[in-house]
């Protein structure tokens, strides 16, 4: 648990407290960056940018403000420049070939295997679908915010979604994964 | 449309709590990185910071050489106007020129008439240059109309304007002029000298010097010079310090090698000293700050080889000795029975010791980093014409770290 004392020590630049924070930080940050990047690799690359970015900006948190929220900004942030950076991000409609994502038929799995299930589906999304339907669906951005988010119109983004969502769906019928 | 809500259902509750450990050497790559970045802003930090002090050192050189300037201008104007005066004038022209009095006095009759008719032509040029010459040199009238309260901004920003004027420094043109003027006044304080010897005989005097004349320029030219003085004194006070600098840089690196291969590497050694502020606080107070900034950072290294010789058990030296021993066979009358010879063996062993010597190599390096920054206060108070009292108080705050790191290989047996 982070409590109070532990946030003024982080931002007075202790090392004991930017331990413990990553401990307890770092397995649902890793989780963010797993479902905005591609792979594991890249994702790991984003968990460390946005921990540097966390200490180096640790004087600009104000205590008052909710950690949890300051902190996944940075890293939802941090999983955009990376993915603008190094994934030639268009938001164009990807022509990709439904037939060749091959998954495992098993209609009883567990919760953990569904959770990685999904991220392995988001994995297999065009950069742009995956990164609109991030924001919108599991991180409730608004349109309007992704839309300034990202630069684009609202429009475009809520196109984006549909198609990002009907793209899941799509895989989802075929492959069988069960989520009930 | 359900099957849109469920799936937004489905991700969101999935990944609500979706948490995967990261790997666990990625923590480790963090704090690299983060180490990387501190190393690289307390980097950015002197580079900036030794660009300050730079900066502000030139600064202060710039300011100081101003100041420098302003002051001379200042003193060689009051001097000028000092010596104007008309008790420094008559002394002047009774020490240096005494002899050419006497001279004058011997060819009185001869010399006086065209004497006293150059002072007249003289007198007339000087009233001409206090008008034209040199505007900034003005008469009583002037300063007294100037004194009064300028009626309008027009006239206030002209008057501030020519008072500035007395503060420029003097182009050559100006100067020439001044000497000149300087020559044809040490010439009538001659003459004055004279009118006043001689004066009460000769009517001519009264005709062309006028003494008064002389007298009411003198005047004017003292009350200029008070005035310029105050002046300049006024605009001194603005300059609210002085100050002294001083910079060195060092960067020395050596090495030397002695039968102890000692080498030494000074690697950065900087130093600012001598920022020496002087705050007036009254006409007869000061109060001074002096301050310096010294920073060190230096590397020494030295390796030596150390020759150590240590006795070492080797092994043992065995021997086994053979001897023979002859036995006698008695009885109890004592007569010999028998006589044989037996070979009987003996080992001996030894432990053996040998000095070996051997070289070690032994790197010992340490690093100096040391700030400090020398402060001095002072307060000086003016009692008397030539008595001052100076109070000071001062200390150094500074910082120092020493690193050692030692550093010895194995031993390297020596080869004959």
């Amino acid at each position: 648990m982070i409590t109070e004392a532990i946030l003024l020590d982080f931002c007075k630049g202790k090392k004991d407290a930017f331990d413990l924070i990553y401990k307890s930080y770092a397995p649902a940050m890793f989780g963010i960056c797993l479902r905005y990047t591609r792979c594991k690799d890249d994702a790991q690359d984003v968990l460390q940018e946005s921990f540097v970015k966390v200490y180096v900006n640790r004087e600009k948190y104000d205590v008052k403000q909710a950690f949890p929220a300051w902190i996944k900004t940075i890293t939802i942030n941090s999983a955009l420049t990376y993915i603008k950076q190094n994934y030639k991000y268009k938001l164009i409609e990807n022509e990709l070939n439904l037939d060749e994502i091959q998954f495992e038929n098993e209609n009883e799995i567990d919760y953990k295997e569904l959770q990685q299930k999904l991220v392995n589906i988001l994995n297999q999304l065009p950069d742009g679908y995956r990164t609109i339907f991030n924001l919108y669906t599991i991180d409730n951005l608004t349109h309007k915010e992704i839309a300034e988010y990202l630069e684009i119109s609202e429009g475009t983004s809520k196109s984006q979604y549909f198609k990002a969502k009907k793209m899941i769906q799509q895989i989802i019928e075929k492959e069988k994964v069960s989520y009930e | 449309m359900n099957k849109d809500q469920d799936i937004e259902k489905l991700f969101r509750d999935t990944f609500q709590d979706f948490e995967v450990s990261p790997p666990l050497d990625l923590k480790t790559k963090i704090d690299g990185t983060i180490a990387a970045l501190e190393k690289k802003r307390k980097r950015r930090f002197l580079l900036f910071f030794f660009i300050f002090v730079g900066i502000c050192l030139l600064g202060f050189t710039w300011i100081g050489l101003q100041f420098n300037q302003t002051g001379k201008t200042l003193t060689r104007t009051e001097k000028q106007l000092d010596i104007q005066t008309k008790s420094e004038a008559k002394q002047k022209s009774t020490n240096d020129n005494s002899s050419t009095f006497k001279q004058k006095a011997s060819n009185k009759n001869q010399e006086t008439t065209s004497e006293l008719k150059t002072t007249a032509r003289i007198n007339n040029k000087i009233k001409e240059k206090s008008k034209t010459v040199n505007p900034n040199q003005r008469t009583s009238k002037q300063l007294k109309k100037e004194n009064k309260p300028a009626k309008n901004k027009k006239a206030r920003k002209e008057r501030k304007n020519l008072e500035l004027n007395e503060l420029v420094p003097m182009d050559p043109d100006q100067k020439q002029k001044n000497d000149l003027v300087d020559e044809y006044k040490d010439r009538i304080k001659i003459d004055i000298y004279d009118v006043e010897k001689e004066n009460k005989t000769d009517s001519l005097n009264e005709k062309v010097v006028s003494k008064d004349t002389v007298n009411q320029i003198a005047l004017v030219k003292k009350e200029e010079a008070q005035k310029i003085v105050k002046k300049a004194n006024s605009k001194k006070s603005k300059y609210l310090f002085s100050l002294r600098t001083g910079t060195g840089f060092t960067r020395n690196s050596f090495e030397y090698q002695d039968s102890n291969s000692v080498k030494e590497k000074n690697l950065f050694q900087i130093q600012v000293d001598g920022i020496y502020n002087i705050f007036s606080l009254g006409p007869k107070t000061n109060a001074g700050i002096s301050t310096g900034l010294n920073f060190n950072s230096h590397k020494e290294d030295f390796s030596r080889t150390k020759r150590i010789t240590t006795n070492t058990f080797v092994g043992y030296d065995s021997t086994l000795i053979f001897y023979d021993s002859l036995v006698f066979q008695v009885d109890s009358s004592g007569a010999i029975i028998d006589s044989s010879t037996i070979t009987l063996s003996k080992y001996e062993v030894n432990s053996i010791y040998e000095n070996i010597t051997s070289l070690k190599n032994e790197n010992l390096s340490y690093s100096v980093f040391s700030f400090s920054l020398p402060f001095q206060f002072s307060l000086s108070q003016q009692f008397g014409q030539n008595f001052y009292a100076d109070i000071m108080a001062g200390g150094v705050v500074s910082y120092q770290s020493v690193k050692f790191s030692k550093e010895a290989n194995p031993l390297i047996p020596e080869l004959d």
